[in-house]
């Protein structure tokens, strides 16, 4: 056993000397935070290895049975086991992002748009790595959060809690198409699953928790409880959902709704889904949404088929039928309005439908002329304004909606020009702010 | 051909009519980028490079080595606004401008390196000519031809656009297909892609070839040869 132990000891040892040999030759840069979270992980594993020698030492310093020291020292071994699966995982980690920290082949528009959403959504300072990914499609994921499910042991000190810098926070986005800048409103919707979708489901529970109860007796009575935990768990999903796309339709307006249509088109088959509401509710819900926010005029003249073809889908979704589903969809139904007030409190900037009203019939002209939409007069168009205008100058009413929005996803040169445009029009509000504070 | 001063330029920005107004996006300091008689341009934030190694030499005419040298290989990389990249003495990348520039067809331009970095022996445009009709950011060819390195950075004011008008318009102006076909960043060598006179130069030079030793076929470029 004391064979084993050591051995189980060396090689945990000599991982955790090989993740912070990888992580000090990390480079600078975007997503450059990741070197000094990985260190800080070092830390622990070293204070973790540290513990177990004195462990080890304590078993053959004591006198003891040898069957009971066998006994202890397979206690310590299991120790270290787990010790070298954690190191596992963030040796993946490691390997996984590695090459993505200090990324220069990234659009400059492309780096700014993440920062503002983060800047607009993230709770806490956060460094973007940009990682265009094989499999998935538009994820993203705090790297402390994933450490500190890792190595928090039940009563520690949270790993997230002892770690005070920037965030490392990692965007997926599809390999192959990593810059359109279309789809980005959903990035939004996927920070808000990072950064706030937690807090925010917490303080809608406080708000609605009695009436969802009523309304899976009504619907649902006399549940089996482990059913019913279940039932409730679809719902909070559910829940997670509508905050997340409240989230991204008040930051970026009605983009992430078009965006959203265009990556995830209604789907052909009825039945519950355990994660997403359907697309034909969240569609509603959009609507619904946008409208509170006061884009619903806006919406009607710019883009009438959309409108027609959003309230047409809304308006007639698949169902299964069952009372499970009659619940889910009820429960959203009621939870509709303290998603979005709670949603509202939570974005510092949401888009302003009036303020941008004024600046798109120029913009879009200018997009539809081929040239960057960067200012109006003295005003510079906003990263979301931007994207909007992109979406409108695409959209031509006498089409149909949905195939529409498809070819305009999928349109390069579109995307190149709004990724242009973000990029310019980042410059140019740095540089007026710089003059303005006459440094 | 009249050549634009500042008061001309200036109208033109503000031209009410779309088919006669230059568009420069964006002029972060008008005042300063707009001389007596020229545009002052700003380094761009995009950058392609050519690797030096693994090719022997470069030659237009064959299409896939010019293929694999100028295109396959490049190296396209960001560099944000007043970030430094260095240049060192004999390095080539190309860079663009930080603007884009829409010409009306009755204009025409020159870009010129600004000459204060011609004196630290950065060369930044042979010349360029800039045709009326033009949409898009203008490829800069970077090369530090001095001994010492040069720290550049995107935002820097690195050209001037000289521009002229002509009494009439062009009725065909340079341009691309398609609306959003404008470069928006540089734009690596088109000379292979000039297919056209390739073969022309190709036949000419097998009729020669034929003239001095009759009955010899079409020689095959090689790699050797060519």
């Amino acid at each position: 056993m004391a064979e084993v132990v050591g051995v189980l000891r060396n090689a945990a040892l000599l991982q955790i000397r090989q993740i912070e040999r990888a992580s000090s030759r990390l480079p600078s840069g975007r997503g450059g935070q990741l070197r000094f979270l990985l260190l800080h992980a070092v830390e622990r594993f070293d204070v973790l290895l540290s513990q177990y020698d004195r462990e080890l030492e304590t078993i053959s310093q004591t006198a003891m049975p040898e069957a009971a020291a066998i006994g202890l020292r397979a206690n310590v071994a299991q120790k270290f086991e787990r010790l070298g699966q954690q190191l596992h995982v963030t040796y993946q980690l490691l390997n996984t992002y590695k090459d993505s920290v200090g990324r220069t082949d990234v659009p400059i528009g492309l780096q700014h748009l993440l920062g503002v959403v983060l800047q607009e959504l993230a709770t806490q300072p956060a460094d973007p790595i940009v990682h265009p990914d094989p499999h998935r499609m538009y994820s993203t994921k705090d790297l402390v959060e994933l450490l500190d499910e890792l190595l928090t042991r039940p009563g520690d000190r949270p790993f997230r809690d002892s770690y005070t810098g920037p965030h490392p926070i990692v965007f997926n986005l599809p390999a192959l198409d990593p810059s359109n800048a279309l789809l980005s409103p959903v990035i939004a919707h996927e920070v808000g699953h990072t950064a706030v979708e937690e807090t925010l489901r917490a303080e809608l529970g406080t708000r609605i928790d009695a009436d969802v109860q009523q309304l899976l007796q009504h619907h649902l009575p006399n549940l089996p409880q482990p059913v019913a935990e279940r039932v409730r768990g679809i719902f909070r999903a559910w829940c997670g959902e509508l905050i997340c796309d409240a989230v991204a339709l008040i930051a970026t307006g009605p983009a992430f709704a078009l965006a959203f249509a265009s990556f995830a088109p209604p789907g052909s088959t009825a039945g519950i889904s355990t994660t997403h509401p359907s697309v034909s509710d969240r569609v509603g819900f959009h609507l619904q949404i946008l409208d509170e926010l006061g884009w619903t005029p806006l919406i009607v003249r710019r883009l009438p088929t959309i409108h027609a073809w959003f309230t047409e889908i809304s308006a007639s979704p698949l169902l299964a039928g069952d009372n499970v589903e009659s619940f889910l969809r009820a429960a959203m139904t009621r939870v509709a309005t303290e998603v979005t007030d709670i949603a509202r409190g939570h974005v510092d900037a949401p888009l302003d439908p009036i303020e941008s009203d004024a600046l798109l019939d120029t913009l879009v002209k200018s997009v539809t002329s081929g040239i960057p939409a960067v200012e109006v007069g003295e005003t510079v168009a906003g990263p979301w304004q931007i994207i909007l205008a992109g979406w409108i100058a695409a959209i031509n009413p006498d089409y149909p909606a949905g195939e529409q929005l498809l070819d305009a996803a999928d349109n390069d040169g579109l995307n190149a020009l709004l990724i242009k445009s973000l990029e310019l029009s980042s410059i140019v509000t740095s540089w007026r702010q710089h003059d303005r504070s006459g440094s | 051909m009249t050549a634009l001063v500042r008061e001309d330029i200036e109208a033109r920005l503000a031209h009410a009519d779309d088919a006669r107004r230059l568009t420069v996006t964006p002029l972060l300091d008008r005042e300063r980028q707009i001389g007596p008689g020229s545009i002052d341009l700003r380094l761009g934030t995009e950058f392609l490079e050519v690797p030096r190694q693994n090719y022997s030499h470069i030659d237009p005419f064959r299409q896939e080595t010019a293929d694999a040298v100028l295109h396959a290989e490049d190296r396209r990389f960001f560099v944000a606004l007043g970030d430094p990249f260095v240049l060192h003495p004999g390095q080539f990348v190309l860079g663009s401008t930080l603007e884009f520039l829409v010409l009306p067809n009755d204009l025409v331009g020159q870009v010129l390196s600004r000459s204060s970095w011609g004196r630290l022996g950065l060369l930044v445009a042979t010349a360029v000519a800039v045709q009326p009709g033009f949409h898009g950011v203008l490829t800069l060819e970077l090369v530090n031809a001095g001994a010492v390195p040069i720290t550049l950075r995107p935002g820097l004011r690195v050209a001037q656009l000289q521009l002229w008008s002509s009494t009439e318009a062009t009725t065909r102006g340079y341009g691309g297909s398609g609306k959003y076909n404008a470069p928006l960043g540089p734009q690596s060598n088109r000379l292979a892609w000039e297919e056209d006179e390739r073969a022309v130069l190709q036949s000419i030079s097998d009729a020669m070839l034929a003239r001095v030793l009759p009955g010899s076929a079409p020689r095959p470029a090689t790699d050797e040869e060519s």
